[in-house]
């Protein structure tokens, strides 16, 4: 698995960021596509690709939907994959309610494209290792999403 | 077509082979659903055991298996997307419902086989359960 990384021991041994448009439908989920790739190319094991580029994916309609621009970044550390998502929208008022399985925001037309069904932090909670998320009203949110190499697949 | 080989009792005690089909080929479900395929047409002998149905993007992302078909009505890239991140292995638009030239080059960018049937989302799930495909449980 990354063969040919010049990282330190603990380090990470590559970053990259993907810029996400507010609104634009069309190229919602292509940094995750990219990212998917990423991780294949890389040679981690088809599950926590799944896992990771799952979440990926989730958080990045999120940004679409409700945030104003924003990106994700995936840092890959010798046992870690970690995924930052930020934007600088409306933020979060209550995250434990959006926590909640079926809790949603969403207006008609997210659902109508298969979206905005509440199902999107939580999905992401159920596939990450650890979730992280830092928002308030007003402040944009933060998603830090952490996949470990020693979990279950 | 896949088929397993089972060792099953028979009434004097004796083992018999049996022949058990796992899944049906692409080509087979596209015959079964009277479908129309868009592209990958050479897929088409890539077997599958399940299938998924919904138009909801975010339940579809929680399926636990790779290598599932999808069946949708929702004509939108996302839906390409959906398979495209969790693995899944062809996806058909019901109800004559027609992919528009973004989902086909996504989706042959990719190589995604895309149908699409006349038959509604219940009766395509209907026609592919009695023959054998699973749903996920």
């Amino acid at each position: 698995m990354l063969k040919g990384s010049k990282g330190s021991h603990n380090g990470p041994l590559l970053s990259r960021s993907y810029f996400i448009k507010a609104r634009d439908f069309q190229s919602a989920g292509k940094a995750s596509i990219q990212i998917k790739g990423l991780l294949k190319e890389l040679g981690y094991p088809q599950g926590i690709v799944r896992r990771a580029t799952i979440c990926a994916y989730e958080a990045e309609m999120n940004v679409v939907m409700y945030g104003s621009d924003g990106d994700i970044t995936v840092t890959i550390y010798p046992q870690l994959i970690c995924l930052r998502i930020q934007d600088q929208g409306p933020g979060i008022e209550d995250i434990q309610l959006a926590m909640q399985e079926g809790y949603s925001t969403a207006p008609p037309e997210y659902r109508e494209m298969g979206f905005g069904a509440g199902m999107g932090l939580p999905n992401m909670k159920a596939n990450a290792d650890m979730m992280e998320i830092v928002s308030s009203p007003n402040q944009g949110t933060l998603v830090h999403l952490d996949f470990s190499l020693d979990a279950t697949p | 077509m896949l088929s397993i080989a089972k060792l099953s009792p028979t009434l004097d005690g004796l083992m018999v082979q049996k022949e058990e089909k796992v899944g049906l080929t692409l080509k087979e479900v596209a015959q079964i659903l009277e479908a129309k395929v868009y592209c990958e047409e050479h897929q088409l002998e890539a077997v599958c055991e399940r299938a998924a149905a919904g138009d909801l993007m975010s339940d579809l992302l929680r399926i636990p298996y790779d290598g599932v078909i999808l069946l949708t009505g929702l004509t939108s890239v996302q839906a390409v997307r959906t398979c495209l991140l969790t693995n899944m292995k062809a996806l058909i638009f019901v109800r004559g419902k027609e992919p528009n030239e973004e989902i086909l080059t996504e989706a042959r960018i990719h190589g995604l086989p895309i149908m699409n049937t006349r038959l509604s989302l219940f009766s395509s799930c209907g026609r592919l359960y009695a023959k054998g495909i699973k749903g996920i449980p």
